[in-house]
Formats: C-alpha cells, sequence, structure tokens
C-alpha cells in the first residue's frame, strides 16, 4: 500500500480541520454524548436486574467499553463507507476518484476520514478500565498488545461489512438502502452473545459476526477464558470479512456506470 | 496511442411501471432494456495527435471517454490506451494520462488552488524542483498568479477551468482527454484554453482527446474530427472535409411586417436549391447549402420582393449536422 499518500492525505486533512476547531470540538462532543447515552441505557437495565444471563452490569460495562473502541476506530477510518453509495456512486463522484494513480477505495476512504469519533475510544478503554478495576483485574504485560490486535481485527469485521454494502450500491438504483437496517444490527455486538437464542446468536458469530467487534474479544479482557478461542479468531475472522468485502467491491466496479455526462 | 475495436457498452435500463400497482409489481418482475451506449466503434488515435470527438448529447461521446479513462469497464470489445488495458491496470495507467470534465470539477473544493496543485504534484510523485518549473509555466501561460491562492469554490468558471488543465497536465501525461473544456465560457477565455492546449501539444506531444459543442474549437485545435451518433462512428476524417460537407449549412430565420405563404416563398426561389418553411404567418425560416446558394442571393430576393422587418442568418450547428448525417439527407 501507498504509505506516502496517506500521509499526504492526513496532513491536508488536519489542514483543514485546523481552520474549522470550533466544529472539531462540537463534533467530538456529539460524539461521545451518542455514547454515554448508549451506556446509560445498559446502566439503568441493571437497576432493574442484577444481571442478564450470567453477566453482571459491570462486565457489560467492560464490553461495551471494548467495543467502543474499534466502534469509533471504524467511524474515524471507514466513514466513507457511508457515503459511497449517495455521493460516489449515485452522484459519481466515483469518476474523478477512478482517474487518480491510487486505489479508488483506499482514496475514499483517505477523504473522508474523520478524527471526532476517537473521543469515543478514549471513552471506550476508560470504561474498560473502571470495569476491570470493580472486577479487581490487574493488567498483564501482554494484554496491551493483543489489545491493538483484537481492536484492528474488531475494526476490519466492521470495515469489510460495510465496504461490502456500500457496493450494492453499483447494483441498486438510486438512493437509500440498507445500510441503515445493518447499522441497527451493529449495536447487538455490544451485548453478550449468550442473552440471544440459538439463531441469533449463530449468524452474529458466523454469518453476520457482529460479536467479534465487541462481545468476544471484550470478554476476554474480562477474564473469560472460556470465549478466548473466539476472541483469538477476531483477527482471521477480520480478515476475511474485510477481504471477501473488497473483492465485493472490486467486482461492483466493473459494474460502475457513471452518471449522464 | 488508443486502439479501440468493436468497443461496446450496454446498459440495462430497468424500466418502471407507472402507479402505485405498478410499483408493487416492480418487487418482483422487473421489465429491462439494453441499450447500447457504444456499439461496436472501432478508433485508433496516433501518438501526438489532436482528435475532436463531437456527437449530439447522449450519442455516446461521454460514455466512450469513460471507457478510454479506465472508468468504465467496456461490455466487449478490444482495448488498449497507451499500452495498457486501462480499466485492469489502473493505477499505473493512470500515472500517464490526464482528464478534464467540464462538468465537474478534479479538485479539492475548499483548498486554495495552489494546495489542490501540490497535493496533486505529490500523488504524482513528481519532484519538487521540476513540479515548482511546470507550476510556474502554466501560471504564466493561462494567467493564474491572481487567483492562486483563492479557494478552487470561489473561482469563477473560467479561472476554474484553467486550475483544471492544469491538474490534468502538471504530471506532463502522454494523453489527455477533454471532456467539454470549454463549456460555458466567454469567447476570450475559450481563445485563451485553445492557445494553451496547442502549444502544450507541440512542445510535449501530448496526445488529446477533445469532445465539445463548440465546432470552433475543433477548427481551432483538431485535425482530425471523429463523429458519433447512436453509439457508432459516423465520421472519422479532416475537419476540411466534414465542413465542405456540412458546415455549409445556413438557416435564413425572416420576420414579415404582412402574413406570407409558403407556395409564394417557394415560387420566388423556385431556380434555386432552398427549403422554406412557415413556423407562424409573418415568420419564414430557409435551409440550405452554402455552396449551392449564397446567402447573400437569398437575402436580396427576400429585401426585393418581401416586407422584411428582421433577418436572422445562422450556420449549422453539430446537432444539426449529426442528425442529417443519420438521416441520410447529407452523404460523407
Amino acid at each position: 500500500m501507498d504509505r506516502e499518500i496517506v500521509w499526504i492525505y492526513l496532513q491536508q486533512y488536519v489542514k483543514t480541520k485546523l481552520a474549522y476547531r470550533a466544529d472539531f470540538i462540537i463534533e467530538s462532543t456529539a460524539d461521545l454524548l451518542y455514547q454515554a447515552v448508549s451506556l446509560a441505557f445498559v446502566l439503568i437495565v441493571f437497576t432493574q436486574v442484577p444481571d442478564i444471563a450470567g453477566w453482571t452490569r459491570d462486565e457489560i460495562i467492560g464490553i461495551v467499553g471494548y467495543f467502543m473502541v474499534p466502534f469509533a476506530l471504524f467511524n474515524c477510518l471507514f466513514r466513507g463507507s457511508w457515503y459511497i453509495r449517495d455521493q460516489y456512486i449515485v452522484e459519481g463522484q466515483l469518476d474523478r476518484v477512478l482517474i487518480r494513480p491510487v486505489n479508488p477505495l483506499l482514496q475514499i476512504y483517505l477523504e473522508m476520514i474523520e478524527l471526532e469519533p476517537l473521543s469515543g475510544a478514549v471513552f471506550g478503554i476508560a470504561l474498560m478500565g473502571y470495569a476491570r478495576s470493580r472486577l479487581g483485574i490487574d493488567l498483564i504485560w501482554w494484554e496491551p498488545f493483543v489489545f491493538v490486535i483484537l481492536v484492528a481485527g474488531s475494526v476490519l469485521v466492521y470495515g469489510g461489512i460495510f465496504t461490502a454494502l456500500a457496493a450494492t450500491g453499483f447494483w441498486a438504483e438510486g438512493r437509500s438502502g440498507v445500510s441503515p437496517l445493518i447499522y441497527n444490527l451493529t449495536g447487538y455486538g455490544r451485548y453478550p452473545v449468550s442473552i440471544y437464542k440459538g439463531a441469533v446468536r449463530w449468524v452474529l458469530t458466523w454469518v453476520i459476526p457482529f460479536a467479534f467487534v465487541g462481545f468476544y474479544p471484550g470478554a476476554l479482557f474480562l477474564r473469560h477464558d472460556e470465549l478466548a478461542l473466539y476472541a483469538g479468531l477476531t483477527p482471521i475472522v477480520g480478515l476475511i470479512i474485510f477481504g471477501l468485502g473488497y473483492r465485493y467491491w472490486i467486482y461492483g466496479l466493473s459494474r460502475y456506470r457513471g452518471t449522464g455526462s | 496511442m488508443i486502439e479501440a475495436l468493436g468497443l461496446t457498452k450496454e446498459f440495462r435500463l430497468f424500466q418502471r411501471r407507472e402507479g402505485v400497482m405498478g410499483a408493487v409489481r416492480d418487487l418482483w418482475d422487473r421489465d429491462y432494456q439494453t441499450v447500447k451506449a457504444v456499439d461496436q466503434i472501432d478508433l485508433k488515435v496516433n501518438r501526438g495527435e489532436m482528435v475532436g470527438y463531437i456527437g449530439a448529447n447522449g450519442a455516446g461521446k461521454s460514455t466512450t471517454i469513460k471507457m478510454l479513462s479506465g472508468i468504465l469497464v467496456p461490455s466487449s470489445g478490444h482495448l488498449v490506451v497507451n499500452g495498457f488495458v486501462p480499466h485492469k491496470e489502473r493505477v499505473e495507467f493512470c500515472r500517464r494520462i490526464g482528464v478534464v470534465f467540464g462538468q465537474r470539477s478534479q479538485l479539492w473544493w475548499d483548498l486554495a488552488v495552489s494546495e489542490s496543485f501540490r497535493l496533486l504534484s505529490r500523488v504524482y510523485r513528481i519532484p519538487e524542483s521540476v513540479y515548482r518549473q511546470r507550476l510556474d509555466r502554466f501560471v504564466e501561460l493561462l494567467e493564474m498568479a491572481d487567483f492562486l491562492h483563492i479557494p478552487v469554490r470561489k473561482l469563477s468558471l473560467g479561472q476554474r477551468m484553467r486550475c483544471e488543465l492544469t491538474a490534468a497536465l502538471l504530471h506532463h501525461p502522454d494523453l489527455v482527454f477533454l471532456d467539454e473544456p470549454t463549456i460555458g465560457l466567454d469567447v476570450l477565455a475559450k481563445d485563451r484554453i485553445r492557445r494553451f492546449l496547442s502549444e502544450i501539444n507541440q512542445e510535449l506531444g501530448t496526445t488529446v482527446l477533445l469532445t465539445t459543442h463548440d465546432l470552433s474549437d475543433i477548427e481551432a485545435l483538431c485535425s482530425r474530427v471523429v463523429m458519433i451518433d447512436k453509439g457508432k462512428i459516423v465520421y472519422d476524417g479532416s475537419l476540411g472535409k466534414l465542413q465542405d460537407s456540412f458546415g455549409q449549412g445556413r438557416t435564413i430565420k425572416v420576420d414579415f411586417s404582412a402574413p406570407v405563404n409558403l407556395a409564394e416563398l417557394h415560387a420566388s426561389f423556385g431556380h434555386l436549391p432552398v427549403r422554406w418553411e412557415t413556423p407562424e404567418s409573418r415568420r419564414a425560416i430557409a435551409t440550405f447549402s452554402a455552396k449551392e446558394v449564397a446567402p447573400a442571393e437569398v437575402m436580396k430576393i427576400l429585401i426585393d420582393q418581401y416586407p422584411v422587418l428582421d433577418i436572422a442568418i445562422d450556420a449549422t450547428k453539430i446537432e444539426e449536422i449529426v442528425k442529417e448525417i443519420y438521416q441520410g439527407s447529407v452523404m460523407v
């Protein structure tokens, strides 16, 4: 991959951002608020019940905390996937991208990068710390390294699924599509899949593997070693899903029809 | 430089039914129609040539350009451009070509013009000293010094187009595609762009493929014209020959102070090959070829014999020429 290109685009992004500092602060705060609300929802549930399918309040906070990290990175790096269908395929902005000597998908994601969501990652790590201290879990030296690898895997799961979803735009006519539906599904990854019935659980593990974005890797950092095997699969699942999503995007690209003129 | 054989692009169009019930039926029973936007064209362009690619709206110009530049994948046919199959070896291919779409900007909307150029110079890996030198030259040729520090979105159309050309040529591509580079510009701006293009072509030997609605662009730049209609190439040859065959068409629109009738007009011009129409009782339109009839002669007869209020004379537009060729009223 073209490392210099990534650097060039990032520099440009920072330059534009510095020109709109107020926006940056407002958007970061909005992002954080959104995360806080979803956390509040969990806390409210736990005022009524002591545990959900054997998972305590602190454990759920820990998993939600983990989930926030890949989710934030996804929203930062793969934000373009939300815009590919309407702006790039339907409006034909892809024309411009396709005549530059850089991988088209990389260009779109770089153009659309947004750093505001990263506040969510900081919040998530803080929540994990809080949960772990409540549960009396100490830091082991290898945990930060494993954390980075698992987060990368989780981000790739999201990236692959949303790249594939964006690519459906090559077939569909007009705007809007299935993305909102799937977006609603993303939330499922942040709760223990063991609370779902067999079929849903199977789907979230093996079909739309959102369980690898939150629950399985998150559980590892709460010392749920019975799920360690699943957690370990996260990077592999991530690579496979992203590979498939990318292949599908390439296939769709050959069907791009541009706009009228 | 460009070698296309039997190049074809088909689009499948989804025919929507009318009304709510129609929309419901569309859910499972879709009606598609296949349209050939580009139909089996053969095109060979040599290095250093400047070719004008013309045709009416929807004739297949843009679709061809998009296939040649690797944006669209051809449905069938053989295509090699600058030694590459454009859509297959896209990244390497793009390094050596430049594209300008008159209707769509290639530049970063919010960035100052000079920032956009700098960014492009790095995307195309142009060494700093070379970049400086080239940019200075472009700024001079296109007189851009005044607006280099203005964001692209604040530029006038003419200024923007000069920037687009610079953006497409900074990396000294072997081949540029220009899709309507003079659309919406005034005569002065058009002239500046034409002079720039011919200079670049002479100096660097850049191959240029240009689509336009304005025949005078082609007159100024291209020795060769390719005309497309309904996806097929209907003319490929010199501009001179094209003009001899069709560019001689004239229309004269006359307003009279009293009603005239068609039979009377035809009688007065009976000895000349002039076709008359009377869209209104006091208005008539004559079409003829300047090769066969001198426009002055037509005007003289009109003024001598009729109560003329106003006369307007026009040369035939590309659209009309294409229509004429297609209808077979003019033979190539």
